[in-house]
């Protein structure tokens, strides 16, 4: 794990937005207050965002050759992208320039006075610590296979592989290659047996019929297809006449005309079963002039054209009856009888309909091979047996690795319909891997081999899966392209062994030093932006509340909480993600074991448990967040908080 | 592995009570693999010493080593062990005592209870898998040691304590000689279990007193060091 930047040479600049924020913080106080270190300046522009600010802070860089910089001013983007133009030019580069938002963390939410000036020089002190410990940030240049494999056979297989063809080399697993598409590999009737590596540099293991092949591709798309199954809520009766939407064929009977069908659609199908019965009424209509009654509960119009398609069959004399129980169906010499009561009627008597076919809803049922593939990719199951966690961050397409999507009804079937747009979103993130070569900073986990005591957590714990071993070194590996730098890892490893290059151990230990009476270690997906979001509407707190930035609440160590409270906080919370919407899928649930060991902790030192806490909030909750920091501000005044 | 656990805090800060200084001393070998002793484990319960001594000042040092169960390791301390009144050994009874052993005018209080020699069978669970009782029997019962996972110790098992594979001290223990047999019958060997094992000679074991292994091959004579 690298050191700190040799010699550190970092400017702050405090900008006092033309005199608006002098109002409110006294910035002489707050300067003199902070702690600089040798070769560490500070002063205070007037408009940073304006060009005589961006002149004032050139010649600064100049006179002092300043090799960093923090900003401490409004939440302006004008102002860090001036900032940041400004700081290339110098050479100085976004890894050693820093923003504090002193807008809505400081001067929107509290009023004037000390405890405001003290945070204000807190929050620019944490910055300035932060990048006097930071580590110069490596650029790296990885070499990956260009190719993408596509498992899987249908529609979704052929959509995607047809669009990831237009960038880069497409092998296709399991299906006999469509006319029309230049693969590079087709291997019918092969499946996924093993898999090694990590996105940009996957060896796949396929079992053909007769041997096993190996296979090296940057990338993995999952698009399997799935088989069908009458929805088992309606309860229909196996029946000659009652057929699943997608075994209806039309041309399959000689002649419609006069006929009857009854389309019944269940309220757990997908769009696509919805979108095959509209079309097949439709088309019984136009065609044949036969009638045609359409049972649903909630119609399914959200997909593409469906809503269309919904008002043009009305138009066209498709009868649509809604339920509220599914239909009684009977069948007998006569047809199909449908007994049900029409919600828009008061009469106690069902209503009837006697048609000669019934066409049912359909629902789709995990592929066969979801269990066995998820096993070989480590990819994550979701609801149903089907692919994929139900995560906000993982959809439309994203698996927990990097490297791994999917694309069709076999992650969700609420996906099938628009599995063209979903193919040409997935292709978008193939486009990553199709040059064969990757570059990107280094500000991923790091593990230090010399530490590494290769006891398997990292390996085991990561939501990511992007850590191996490296048994030449004897230490773990976490793989750059791979790692989303959560920094979960970091904060489980025994042996400290393991970095993440913006959140190191020794930045954040040292920013705790410079914190307040509550402490907010706050997810930057989450908690952060709720704060910030509380500064943009004005939302007072006390101003002892002062926060630390984390990318995750799976980063927050319990040796930060318990550092805080030997520095002598009062509180502390951890705001974090809602579970089953973290980003890292497990931060949620490592944040809160933490808080629990913390509390034992506390308890036996004769600190009230309850004075570090935990609060899910999404990003947009700046009034849960307001509020929580309140409430333990609020708890800490009333309660002795020690008990003993 | 050696595993171990911690002792309760509780008990931790009633060794401690009477110093002002101490070091908190991890070892980087198998308390770090089984997250008992290393390095992060030292610097929570620095933390929660501090904490609980923060209206008693007490100045708390933290370093780890690579095994404390090695002289030549243990050096590293010594200038922070001359430094302390007391230390806190996060290793094992082996590493407690050889840091002991080195510094015998201080007192070396021991963090963790050594629990056995084991295997996590998931993150966060082990299970103990050797007794060290000086003559393995493993190719006998199958890979299944019947003297560390039979509660009796027993080379002819099971006895009528085994209840539905289970052994009966515990319904979640399975019964060793149960597993014995459904390998011996997966492998198609169980012919091989009539045959009735002698007596075990335990003076291998720890009934023979404390142990000591002497490998004159590897030995280096005075003038050789």
């Amino acid at each position: 794990m690298g050191s700190p930047q040799a010699e550190n040479r970092t400017g702050v600049f405090f900008c006092n937005c033309d005199g608006k924020f002098s109002d409110i913080l006294d910035f002489r106080a707050i300067i003199s207050s902070l702690d600089l270190a040798s070769g560490e300046i500070v002063q205070e522009v007037p408009g940073l965002c304006k060009e005589e600010g961006q002149i004032q802070l050139s010649q600064s860089i100049r006179a002092a050759s300043l090799n960093g910089l923090v900003i401490a001013g409004c939440r302006e983007d004008r102002l860090n992208k001036a900032c940041l133009h400004t700081a290339n030019q110098h050479g100085i580069g976004p890894y050693r320039t820093a923003f504090v938002n002193l807008q809505d963390l400081c001067v929107n939410v509290h009023n004037s006075g000390g405890p405001l000036n003290q945070k204000a020089a807190h929050i620019t002190q944490q910055a300035l610590v932060g990048l006097r410990l930071q580590a110069p940030v490596e650029e790296l240049k990885l070499q990956i296979f260009p190719a993408v494999m596509v498992i899987g056979r249908g529609e979704a297989a052929a959509e995607v592989a047809a669009e990831a063809l237009k960038q880069q080399p497409v092998i296709l697993v399991d299906e006999v290659a469509p006319p029309g598409l230049d693969l590079a590999a087709s291997y019918a009737g092969c499946r996924v047996t093993a898999v090694s590596g990590q996105a940009g540099r996957f060896n796949v293991t396929l079992q053909g019929p007769e041997e096993e092949t190996q296979v090296r591709v940057g990338a993995i798309v999952i698009a399997l297809d799935t088989p069908k199954q009458i929805d088992p809520a309606l309860n229909l009766p196996e029946a000659e006449g009652i057929v699943g939407v997608s075994s209806f064929r039309l041309e399959a009977e000689q002649d419609w005309h006069g006929k009857s069908v009854a389309f019944v659609m269940g309220d757990g199908e997908s769009q696509q079963s919805t979108a095959r019965a509209l079309e097949l009424a439709l088309e019984l209509r136009e065609k044949y002039g036969a009638r045609v009654e359409f049972f649903f509960t909630q119609m399914q119009v959200a997909g593409k054209d469906l809503e269309y398609r919904y008002r043009l069959a009305r138009e066209k004399g498709v009868r649509f009856n809604r339920y509220i129980d599914p239909p009684d169906v009977h069948v007998n010499v006569l047809g199909v009888t449908l007994k049900y009561n029409d919600p828009q009627l008061t009469a106690s008597v069902p209503s009837r309909a006697l048609v000669d076919y019934l066409v049912a809803g359909e629902v789709d049922l995990p592929a066969p091979e979801t269990a066995g593939l998820s096993k070989a990719l480590q990819v994550n199951m979701g609801p149903g047996g089907f692919f994929q966690p139900d995560n906000i961050h993982l959809l439309p397409a994203r698996s927990n690795r990097e490297g791994v999507y999917f694309v069709g009804a076999c992650h969700h079937p609420v996906h099938a319909l628009d599995t063209a747009l979903e193919a040409k979103a997935v292709a978008a993130k193939l486009a990553r891997f199709a040059h064969g070569c990757v570059n990107l900073p280094q500000l991923q986990a790091v593990v230090d081999s010399e530490k590494c005591a290769l006891c398997l957590t990292c390996y085991r714990t990561c939501p990511h899966k992007a850590v191996d071993i490296n048994f030449e070194a004897e230490a773990a590996r976490i793989d750059p392209l791979a790692c989303q730098a959560c920094g979960i890892c970091a904060a489980e490893c025994p042996a400290k062994a393991i970095e993440l290059p913006r959140f190191h151990n020794r930045q954040v230990m040292a920013q705790l030093g410079y914190a307040g009476k509550v402490i907010a270690f706050a997810c930057e997906n989450s908690g952060l932006a709720a704060a910030e979001l509380a500064g943009v509407l004005s939302r007072k707190y006390p101003a002892e509340v002062e926060l630390i930035k984390v990318p995750c609440a799976g980063n927050i160590d319990a040796a930060y909480m318990l550092r805080a409270f030997e520095n002598g906080a009062e509180g502390a919370l951890l705001l974090t993600c809602h579970a089953g919407s973290c980003k890292s899928l497990l931060g949620h649930a490592r944040a809160e074991a933490r808080l629990q060991r913390t509390r034992e902790v506390l308890a036996s030192a004769g600190i009230k448990p309850e004075r570090v806490r935990l609060q899910t909030l999404a990003a947009n909750a700046a009034h849960k967040f307001v509020q929580s920091v309140s409430n333990l501000v609020e708890s800490i005044e009333h309660g002795d908080g020690e008990t003993r | 592995m050696i595993v171990a656990e911690a002792k309760t805090l509780e008990e931790i800060f009633q060794l401690v009570e009477p110093f002002k200084k101490i070091l908190v001393a991890g070892c980087g070998g198998c308390v770090t693999v089984c997250m008992a002793g290393g390095a992060k484990e030292v610097g929570l319960l620095a933390s929660a010493i501090r904490l609980s001594r923060r209206n008693n000042q007490l100045e708390v040092l933290e370093q780890t080593v690579l095994r404390q169960c090695e002289y030549e390791f243990n050096r590293e301390l010594s200038s922070s062990v001359s430094e302390v009144e007391a230390v806190l050994s996060l290793a094992c009874g082996v590493g407690v005592q050889s840091l002991a052993e080195q510094n015998p005018d201080k007192p070396v209080l021991p963090g963790l209870n050594t629990k056995f020699m084991g295997l996590p069978l998931e993150q966060g669970v082990w299970a103990e898998r050797c007794q060290g009782c000086g003559e393995c029997v493993l190719d006998k019962t199958f890979g299944i040691c019947p003297i560390t996972r039979c509660s009796k110790s027993l080379l002819n098992g099971p006895c009528g304590g085994s209840q539905g594979g289970k052994c009966e001290i515990d319904p979640d223990v399975p019964c060793a000689w149960q597993l014995i047999y459904d390998k011996a019958i997966s492998l198609g060997q169980v012919d091989r279990l009539r045959h009735i094992q002698p007596v075990k000679d335990w003076s291998k074991s720890r009934d023979g007193g404390p142990r000591k292994v002497v490998r004159g091959d590897v030995r280096l004579d005075e003038i050789g060091q």
